[in-house]
């Protein structure tokens, strides 16, 4: 019934050298998946060198063994769809193709940013080489490259439209008549895909968004590539005939392929995302229990230390409406003000008749208050800058400009600062 | 574990002062719903285009000639914006002044020019599916290019006129951020009615 039998020898998960050859040399019809491979092998290595060179040394932790776990993992899982039964499949059939994809976004690529690969990478250089590189990026100033690349915004759109397009009829068709392209597709996922968990899974100590931005980034992008999956599964019509000899072999249809083919997509992708976004929530949430109960504990002992002070204070120091000391400024004239420019109209303040205004703030304890319209300082000078000019402060607040003089400004703020 | 919680109250601050004012939620909040009106209008076209042949898609691919220069001239002035942006911050009014108002130009100039676009098309609104389709999400999305010009026009002027700097360039960044939402919003549609064509989203046979 299958067109091709997959090949379970260990030599199918070793590139070949004709076909290493094939590639680098550019040779139509060559055998990328081989150079893939070789990618891979090449990585493992030099993880591998990493690792022993830290457990010669004894400083092999149990995160380390972890994060070497995970890596082994996310590794394991991209070998699993460059060759071995997936990779046979896949070319037969689309929902095949499919659950490869969605293992190397959803399964390798957030195994791998989880296991933190670099600090392996690193170590498996020799000393003066480490340093050397070192000097590299600081000249080149790739550590600013890199926060550019890892921009969220830009990763953001390059794992969508990346997603997107190789998942369009056209591109797609390209991709499975052209190895080279297909080769292209893989790089575009493992890469776009890297850096969207990188971002939403950021490493301990490093600058990273906040939880909310993060969650906006994973979820919007969780829908939008979602969609595609909800769009395969209602098209009533097949959009990827490539397939068409492939599912005969299955005894499928070319549409019951691709349903199955967008609940792939949709479901455990759907899943994924949703599972993480999820444990985002739980350590924002504990993160702001966390940082309540400490920042309780601190006003608690704020408050102890400034009833006491008060306490002290208020014994020796009783007098009422002392007057400003280096302003001059009369309060029985500012009073008298207030009432003749109709502050009460828009004021309730205290001690004049008639001033009951619900349009600004009441004045009461205007004395003692620490902003002057939220935006100044309150200072009997700033206060009488503000009397005579406040659109100069707040352009378009609510509070005229009534031309008054810089006397009568001063005036009003000395009576103003009797309300304590 | 019955730890009590006491959660710090931060109230929202009034008036759009401080980079996180009042105006910047709303805005925020009013990009992402109407992010998800864009998003249900582009699916209903990709639904669309998904279906057999029986409703016709025009014969020919859609002609970039005019939208592929428009999709420039509306990233540009996005940038102008942003430099405006920028120039408030530093208390640069000069820059200010130029890049909104910059902006404001290439945003009008892209409204002629998709004027232009909608006259040359051979369909109207109620002439096919495609042609309502690609008239509603246009036409959406020139509405909203409407309103940030009618935000971009009043910054200008008020930055003329000396009303934003650096303490306060709220109001500045809050108009920046619409702008520059309408126009990912285009490049979102641009890619949509475009471009998926030649890539294979078109009706088959």
């Amino acid at each position: 019934m299958l067109t091709a039998y997959p090949d379970f020898t260990p030599a199918a998960w070793l590139p070949s050298k004709d076909g290493l050859l094939a590639c680098s040399f550019g040779v139509r019809g060559a055998n990328w998946d081989d150079l893939a491979l070789a990618g891979l092998w090449l990585g493992l290595c030099w993880y591998g060198t990493g690792l022993l060179k830290v457990a010669r040394r004894r400083r092999l932790s149990a995160r380390d063994l972890r994060h070497a776990a995970a890596f082994l993992a996310g590794v394991g899982i991209l070998l699993g769809t460059i060759t071995g039964p997936l990779a046979v499949f896949s070319h037969e059939l689309f929902s095949m193709h499919m659950v490869q994809h969605m293992m190397v976004i959803i399964g390798a690529a957030p195994l791998i940013v989880c296991s933190r690969p670099s600090r392996m990478f690193q170590r498996a250089l020799p000393p003066r080489f480490r340093k050397r590189i070192r000097v590299v990026v600081k000249t080149w100033r790739l550590d600013a490259v890199a926060l550019v690349l890892l921009n969220p915004v830009l990763v953001w759109i390059a794992f969508c439209a990346g997603f997107v397009f190789w998942h369009a009829p056209g591109p797609y068709a390209l991709g499975m008549r052209h190895g080279s392209l297909a080769f292209a597709e893989r790089l575009t996922f493992l890469f776009t895909s890297l850096a969207f968990w990188a971002v939403v899974i950021p490493a301990d100590g490093k600058r990273h968004l906040g939880y909310g931005a993060r969650l906006l980034f994973l979820l919007s992008a969780a829908v939008l590539t979602d969609l595609p999956g909800a769009l395969m599964v209602f098209a009533p019509r097949p959009l990827y005939p490539e397939h068409a000899a492939g599912v005969a072999g299955w005894g499928l249809t070319l549409m019951q392929d691709q349903e199955i083919a967008g609940l792939v997509m949709w479901i455990p992708g759907g899943l994924m995302y949703l599972a993480v976004a999820a444990r985002l929530f739980l350590t924002w949430l504990r993160d702001a229990e966390n940082r309540a109960t400490l920042s309780m504990a601190r006003s608690i002992a704020a408050l102890t230390f400034f009833l006491c002070i008060g306490a002290l204070l208020t014994s020796c120091n009783r007098s009422p409406a002392a007057p400003l000391p280096n302003f001059n400024g009369s309060p029985d004239r500012g009073a008298a003000l207030i009432r003749q420019y109709g502050c009460g109209g828009c004021h309730d303040i205290p001690s004049i008749r008639d001033a009951e205004g619900n349009v600004g703030p009441p004045l009461s304890r205007i004395g003692t208050r620490v902003y002057i319209a939220g935006v100044l300082r309150n200072t009997p000078d700033n206060m009488s800058l503000w009397i005579r000019d406040p659109q100069q402060f707040v352009p378009g607040n609510a509070m005229p400009q009534m031309n008054i003089p810089e006397q009568d400004a001063r005036d009003i703020t000395a009576y103003l600062y009797t309300l304590k | 574990m019955s730890a009590v919680v006491g959660v710090p109250r931060r109230s929202l601050p009034v008036g759009s002062i401080g980079s996180h004012a009042a105006g910047w939620w709303g805005i925020i909040c009013a990009v992402l719903t109407e992010g998800a009106l864009f998003g249900y209008l582009l699916f209903s076209y990709f639904y669309f285009a998904i279906q057999p042949r029986q409703i016709a898609f025009p014969p020919q691919l859609p002609s970039l000639w005019l939208a592929a220069p428009n999709t420039m001239i509306l990233l540009a002035s996005s940038v102008a914006v942003w430099q405006g942006e920028r120039g408030a911050r530093r208390g640069s009014r000069s820059r200010q002044v130029m890049g909104i108002g910059l902006g404001f130009l290439l945003g009008a100039t892209f409204l002629g020019v998709q004027m232009l676009e909608w006259h040359d098309q051979p369909f109207g609104l109620n002439s096919s599916a495609y042609g309502s389709l690609f008239l509603t999400i246009t036409g959406f999305h020139m509405a909203h290019l409407v309103l940030g010009l009618l935000i971009l026009l009043p910054l200008t002027v008020w930055s003329a006129l000396g009303y934003f700097g650096p303490r306060h360039s709220a109001p500045i960044s809050i108009g920046a951020i619409y702008w520059h939402f309408v126009d990912a919003v285009w490049l979102a549609v641009f890619f949509t009615l475009y471009i998926t064509p030649y890539l294979g989203l078109r009706h088959g046979p």
